[in-house]
């Protein structure tokens, strides 16, 4: 009958305290009082002997009485424990307790009632999101014991879901608690537990609740963020949308320059006349040539040496086998009748004659020749001079190979390269504005032969401002013959500029 | 040897609770009046405990008007040191210092909580 009625208390079982108090309890008489104030006592025994155990108690050291012992098995801890719970309690006084085995005083204790209560764990824990970021409600309800609800403290664990690590909160009186500083968008298990306060009426803690689950919510201020971070980016891509269609023609022009052409100086060339540059030039005879050459000549036309001569009458190879360091360039009249016509008198035919016999009987005044400065252009002239722009395209390989005769250099101080000379030959037109010049390798021609040297030269002053290049036209006189004679250019070569020439004499003759 | 007489601190809950507020008041009130007693007496040699006993009177005093905050003071002339049975029931006897302050805490935190407790003044809105 007693074991029922142990059974049937309300709360937390017999067995559950009882298993709890054998972990928490270091007393080997182990005593507490339920919710209903009675206060029971037991031990555990490792054989289940057939032993007789008296227990006696007493309060205020009054008389001692006798309490009836049962036996219980408890399942949890595998354990056979004695136990007796006393008729009367009596709290604020003096308890002792005495336990005898077969006559042999087994336990003695001295305890106080209202100090070793075991409460039930709280009731209805919930926990809810707060509706702020981090934080979550949690609420519960006390145990079932009379007046003794404000004197109670909560002990509130939560950990995330699947983590070992949790933090524990103290509440007192109070059944709310408001969890902070959690993390966002996370799973959290929620436990409670409760003792009495120690002033009045002690107690051990009560077993923890069952756990509850809840969620915190998500964090706005990473969606935010992300907002933020998109409407941004939304609002730099349309901008640059914009400013793009709006200058998108300045831009393409930056980006994608246009391929210069020479359209434009040559009205009408490639319109009506559909390339064709000598009716073009017969076209437009004396009229832009005659302006241009106003135009762009800045300069007093540089008087230009010659490197050979061409005569049909006679030859002077001297110059060419020689291969003096003469600043000489020999150029060759455009077999176009259509430059024909623009060719002027050149001042200094005369005496540019007289100044190359003069350099070959006397070398050594090449350096003082103030016939062309070193940085002055050289321009070295062929026949079949139609295709302006198929030199610039020449492959310098070829170059290089083939001792092309013509050359137009442009030398800077300091600087001689042929790369530098053959791009420049692309530019020479654009840079003149006459296109009087034109060039073509020789090695097109290779059938031609070079004209029996004579006294004719076929020169053409050169005026190089640094920007663009006026071609004076050489001697008429000099036409007819060199309609005769293909005339093929000499290599330039100048004995200043030996030393970065990649050629050697050799190449310039071989070329022929 | 002297002997105090002080208030039983015993708490019998299946008693208390069928006693009604005003029959606890009396109760405490009859407590406190005896400590109060037997506090007073200067009997004690240990200095220490003399200061802590002096401590105690003031402090039974100070109940004694809380008490009477709450409307709970009863009259001081019905409770008297005397062989009347209820009397009796409500004091028991000591003999040192030390077992008198254990008495008296017992009693403060027993019965004079219990009725403080259950005082309507002191009772929560949201209990």
């Amino acid at each position: 009958m007693l074991c029922l009625a142990f059974v049937t208390t309300g709360g937390q079982s017999f067995e559950s305290t009882v298993s709890q108090l054998l972990r928490d309890e270091t007393e080997d008489l182990k005593c507490f009082v339920d919710r209903k104030k009675d206060l029971t006592c037991f031990w555990e025994v490792e054989e289940a002997r057939n032993d007789q155990y008296t227990f006696m108690y007493s309060f205020e050291n009054k008389k001692k009485m006798p309490c009836v012992v049962s036996s219980r098995f408890v399942l949890a801890s595998n354990k056979t424990v004695f136990f007796c719970k006393l008729p009367k309690t009596l709290f604020f006084v003096a308890l002792d307790v005495q336990v005898f085995r077969d006559g042999r005083t087994l336990y003695n204790r001295s305890l106080k009632a209202e100090n070793v209560f075991f409460v039930d764990p709280p009731r209805n824990l919930t926990v809810m999101s707060s509706g702020k970021e981090g934080q979550l409600n949690v609420s519960w309800l006390p145990p079932l014991l009379k007046h003794m609800d404000d004197i109670m403290i909560y002990e509130v664990r939560y950990a995330v879901e699947g983590s070992h690590m949790g933090k524990v909160e103290e509440k007192a009186a109070s059944t709310t608690l408001v969890l902070r500083d959690l993390q966002s968008g996370t799973r959290y298990k929620v436990w409670v537990r409760v003792k009495l306060d120690g002033v009045s009426y002690k107690s051990y803690w009560s077993s923890w609740t069952d756990p509850v689950f809840a969620d915190t919510l998500p964090s706005d201020m990473d969606l935010l963020i992300v907002l933020l971070v998109l409407s941004i980016g939304l609002i730099l891509f349309l901008l640059s949308l914009t400013v793009i269609l709006s200058h998108h023609k300045f831009l393409l022009k930056k980006l994608w320059p246009d391929i210069p052409t020479p359209e434009h100086k040559f009205p009408d060339l490639f319109t009506v006349y559909k390339g064709d540059f000598k009716e073009w030039m017969s076209q437009n005879n004396g009229s832009i040539w005659g302006r241009s050459v106003h135009v762009f000549t800045e300069e007093p036309p540089s008087p230009v040496e010659i490197l050979s001569e061409v005569s049909p009458t006679s030859y002077d190879t001297s110059p060419r086998e020689e291969r003096k360091p003469t600043e000489e360039v020999e150029e060759s009249e455009q077999t176009d009748s259509g430059l024909m016509g623009g060719w002027r008198e050149p001042p200094h035919a005369n005496w540019l004659m007289e100044q190359m016999r003069a350099l070959q009987e006397n070398p050594e005044s090449l350096s003082q020749s103030t016939l062309l400065q070193s940085h002055d252009t050289y321009v070295a002239l062929n026949q079949n001079s139609q295709h302006v722009q198929e030199v610039s395209e020449r492959q310098t390989d070829d170059v290089f190979e083939e001792t092309l005769p013509l050359q137009a250099l442009f030398t800077t101080e300091g600087t001689s390269s042929l790369s530098a000379s053959h791009s420049d030959l692309g530019s020479l037109p654009q840079s003149s504005g006459s296109g009087r010049l034109s060039s073509q390798s020789s090695f097109e021609d290779p059938n031609h032969t070079w004209p029996p040297k004579g006294p004719g030269y076929t020169y053409m002053a050169v005026a190089d401002s640094g920007i663009s290049m006026d071609y004076s036209p050489m001697s008429s006189s000099n036409i007819a013959e060199l309609r005769k004679h293909r005339i093929y250019t000499n290599e330039y070569k100048n004995e200043i500029f030996g030393n970065k020439w990649p050629f050697s004499s050799q190449h310039v003759e071989s070329g022929y | 040897m002297k002997s105090y007489f002080v208030p039983q601190s015993r708490v019998d809950f299946a008693v208390w609770e069928n006693i009604d507020v005003q029959g606890q008041a009396m109760e405490v009130q009859t407590g406190r009046s005896l400590l109060a007693l037997s506090t007073a007496k200067k009997t004690v040699s240990n200095s220490s405990l003399a200061s802590t006993l002096d401590n105690n009177i003031s402090n039974i005093h100070i109940l004694g008007q809380i008490l009477h905050s709450l409307d709970l003071q009863q009259a001081r002339s019905t409770v008297l040191p005397d062989d009347s049975a209820p009397a009796s029931s409500q004091m028991q006897e000591v003999s040192s210092p030390p077992e008198l302050l254990q008495v008296q805490s017992s009693f403060l935190r027993g019965k004079v909580r219990l009725l403080l407790s259950a005082a309507p003044a002191c009772q929560r809105q949201n209990s």
